[in-house]
């Protein structure tokens, strides 16, 4: 059959035509874009206009309905190693019976495979990412004791446990304290500096232009996407926030109606 | 009224108890017992997950549909308890999953009443078929809805060398041999699985396959279950002594391990509860499983009632006593002073007379208070006693500034919040107020905020910051300070100084406060040698001094002198 050329340098993450519909809605109309290596991209947006579904579907959380998403020009499948997640800190229980040590240890498992146990190797890495966290002496503190800024530092430290080239973490900054969110945005630069791509979502924009070095601008469809300073403008911004495309929200609600 | 008692026979120890564990009798009980263990740590161990998942309602559905499944095998010819039984319970445990998925997924049904719907229909044409079956079918419903324990140790045994083992048992031991191992190899597959269903999926696990597998073990533990417990009281097996453990510890490994030693108890007791009252085995023994619920509830050591309401109450007592010790203060009754009348005390802080007694006691115990001989009546402050008060004060006083100037309170807002949160406040976060307010003199109200008893360094050793004026100090060091103080201060310098900002400071050198500038935080201070310098908050909280005016003269804060007359 024909050999597709793969290009010599894929990009991290590059999205083609992606259409996400969410309980039978179109959220996300025909995405395009393709991020460039070691870079910390923003996606902002207003409430509903589908950023962290974006990231869940790059990461296979969420069926697309069309399009494809690679990952240094592979199926995110065969690349999974490659890419963390840092889901939202409310998605998960924290009531849940474990230490910080355990909630970290799971960023190796990827690694471990099946029926291996995670050993002094991943013991020690693990306490090597609390430490690059300020969580250090939290090791075996039971996660129904953090506060918010602590359990998102927890979750920080279980994404650099794992490792990954790419990131993608929705909504690091909600809800934490001010040396929380200094301490992460330091490590996101951290992270840069080794040459790793970081996508995350995002809904301040007071420190969007300071913390991103590009940003993609979403509102059910691709509004800009480019470096900071070429798009984080006043009429790309008024385009992004400047109330719902209404045709396209009411197209969305007539899909729905007649799928379900 | 109907006597009730009648109806429980007596108790008696070697009947009830003792002689079921005697030659004859031990094989039966040893049986029954083991049986009912097996059953109830099975379940449990896979409760566990249902409960940290909150799937307990699924557990339950999956118990009860498992029955459609017995009896479809038992029509098609299947033998009871074969394999043929296992693996159709498996799939219904599974189609009930799908089903439930499905219905909730397509329609306006949310998945609670999806999972009603489903299970009581699949249930309700499992009853039904066994009564049109009934005769070919060798299955009754009580039998299927309540199971026998007792029966379990009639049954053919199997035999393994010298040892003999009933057919049900024997099949639920490899079961729990089996789970346990399952469990024991996909650990932390369930449990990121469990914890977090996203970041399992993006490490390429598939939460909803291993969601199905973890349905299907259920389902085939329940099967094990049935004979013995019944469809009904599966139910409860599978959720109280998970629920049970989940009170009692927050590591998962421990969840297990309590909620097998809760599965052990209320099988023996049960066992023995329903010998003594003539009663199902099954019942008693969920009745024994579900008083260990009671009890872990009542009495877990962390989220216990008991134990919480003993943390309520001991923290109402502390307020007490602390508020006591405030209302002294403000009186004036210290030490030599003519001392308060204890039943105006109690009259104006609305203590009833115990209360008042026994934070008397309590506060005489620690040596906080000193007592008149007679009954009591009258009462003051000690020493001790009143640097606790003055530091509760402080807690109060610098709140209440904190809320006004940082939180932008009205004034006459503040005072009840401040007089709840005084008790609660730890001495790190007051010092940490005082210094970002610039370490007040006074309140909002200019009341005098007490000076901080906690020494910066070693015992006696204050923040410059920390002096008020008129206070006269020496300089013996310089705490967390910048390289180029430390740099000056060298044991080999026969001469020690700093300069900053043009600041000439000795150390070992005595100085007096004369002024304070509020807004920016300055103190002026007045050296031995008749030079004075401003010293900025920043250099102040850094410059370490040994204050010369014993603290016992000057630093009485009473805001009613008039109280002396008590």
């Amino acid at each position: 059959m024909s050999t597709t050329a793969v290009p010599p340098n894929p990009p991290p993450i590059e999205v083609h035509d992606l259409t996400v519909s969410y309980d039978k809605k179109p959220v996300l109309w025909n995405i395009d874009v393709s991020f460039p290596e070691g870079q910390i991209i923003g996606i902002i947006g207003p409430n509903g206009a589908g950023k962290s579904t974006l990231i869940k579907s790059i990461m296979g959380l969420m069926p697309a309905e069309s399009g494809w998403v690679k990952v240094y020009g592979q199926p995110l499948a065969r690349q999974r190693r490659l890419v963390g997640y840092v889901p939202q800190r409310e998605s998960v229980d924290w009531d849940f019976p474990v230490t910080v040590r355990d909630v970290v240890l799971m960023g190796t498992y990827g690694k471990l495979g099946l029926f291996r146990r995670p050993g002094k190797a991943e013991r020690e890495l693990c306490d090597h990412c609390l430490m690059q966290v300020g969580m250090a002496a939290f090791a075996d503190r039971q996660i129904a004791n953090l506060s918010g800024g602590q359990r998102q530092r927890v979750f920080l430290a279980r994404a650099l446990a794992q490792d990954s080239r790419i990131y993608l973490m929705d909504e690091p900054f909600v809800g934490v304290d001010a040396a929380t969110e200094a301490a992460i945005i330091e490590l996101l630069r951290t992270l840069k500096r080794q040459n790793r791509t970081l996508l995350v979502v995002h809904h301040d924009l007071q420190t969007a232009p300071e913390y991103f070095d590009s940003m993609l601008m979403l509102n059910m469809r691709l509004v800009a996407f480019g470096p900071t300073q070429e798009v984080f403008t006043t009429p790309l911004l008024q385009k992004t926030y400047g109330g719902r495309l209404t045709i396209l929200s009411e197209a969305a609600e007539q899909v729905a109606g007649t799928r379900r | 009224m109907t006597d009730f008692t009648q109806f429980i026979p007596p108790f008696r120890l070697s009947e009830h108890v003792l002689e079921l564990w005697q030659e004859p009798q031990l094989y039966d009980t040893s049986m029954t017992v083991l049986m009912g263990f097996l059953v109830s740590a099975v379940c449990g161990w896979i409760g566990c997950y249902l409960i940290l998942q909150g799937m307990a309602l699924l557990g339950d559905a999956i118990s009860h549909t498992v029955l459609l499944g017995i009896v479809i095998v038992v029509l098609l010819g299947g033998s009871f308890g074969g394999p043929a039984m296992f693996c159709g319970a498996a799939l219904t445990g599974l189609a009930t999953t799908l089903l439930i998925e499905a219905l909730h997924s397509t329609s306006r049904v949310k998945e609670d009443a999806a999972t009603g719907i489903v299970f009581t229909s699949l249930f309700a044409l499992g009853v039904v078929l066994i009564g049109i079956f009934a005769g070919r079918a060798h299955i009754d419903t009580s039998h299927v809805l309540f199971g026998n324990l007792l029966e379990v140790a009639n049954g053919q045994p199997y035999r393994i060398g010298r040892w003999a083992l009933p057919v049900p048992v024997a099949q639920m031991s490899l079961l729990a041999v089996l789970i346990a191992g399952l469990i024991g190899a996909f650990y932390k597959e369930l449990l990121v699985v469990s914890f977090d269903p996203q970041l399992a999926a993006s490490l390429g696990l598939r939460p909803r396959l291993i969601r199905y597998a973890m349905m299907a073990m259920l389902s085939v533990a329940v099967v094990g279950a049935f004979e013995s417990v019944g469809a009904i009281l599966v139910v409860a097996m599978l959720i109280s002594p998970a629920a049970t453990a989940y009170l009692l510890t927050r590591r998962l490994s421990m969840m297990f391990l309590y909620s097998t030693i809760a599965s052990g108890l209320s099988s023996l007791f049960g066992f023995h509860l329903a010998y003594w009252l003539d009663v199902s085995p099954a019942g008693a023994m969920v009745t024994v499983s579900c008083s260990l619920f009671t009890i872990a509830f009542l009495f877990g050591p962390q989220q216990g009632i008991v134990a919480k309401s003993v943390r309520h109450w001991r923290l109402r007592l502390r307020t007490q006593q602390e508020n006591l010790l405030r209302c002294l203060l403000e009186q004036g009754a210290v030490a030599e002073s003519p001392a308060a009348q204890l039943h105006q005390l109690a009259v104006s802080l609305g203590l009833s007379r115990w209360s008042t007694a026994l934070a008397v006691w309590r506060l005489r115990r620690r040596g906080w208070l000193l007592a008149s001989q007679n009954q009591f009546q009258q009462v003051a402050l000690s020493f001790a006693g009143r640097q606790e008060a003055e530091r509760l004060e402080r807690a109060h006083r610098l709140w209440e500034t904190y809320l006004v100037e940082h939180v932008g309170l009205a004034v006459d807002h503040v005072h009840p919040t401040a007089e709840e949160i005084e008790h609660l406040l730890s001495d790190q976060l007051v010092e940490k107020v005082d210094d970002a307010l610039g370490h007040p003199d006074t309140d909002p109200l200019g009341e005098p905020i007490p000076r901080s008893s906690i020494a910066d360094w070693s015992p006696g050793v204050f923040s410059l910051s920390k002096l008020r004026i008129g206070d006269r100090a020496r300089i013996v060091g310089l705490g967390d300070s910048p390289v180029e103080l430390t740099g000056a201060l060298r044991d080999s310098d026969p001469n020690p100084a700093c300069e900053v900002v043009g600041l000439v400071l000795t150390l070992g050198q005595e100085l007096k406060v004369t002024a304070r500038n509020p807004q920016p935080a300055i103190w002026v201070v007045v050296l031995g040698d008749g030079h004075s310098r401003s010293i900025p908050h920043h250099l102040a909280d850094r410059i370490l001094v040994q204050r010369l005016t014993p603290p016992a003269t000057d630093s009485v804060t009473t805001t009613s002198p008039s109280g002396a007359s008590y």
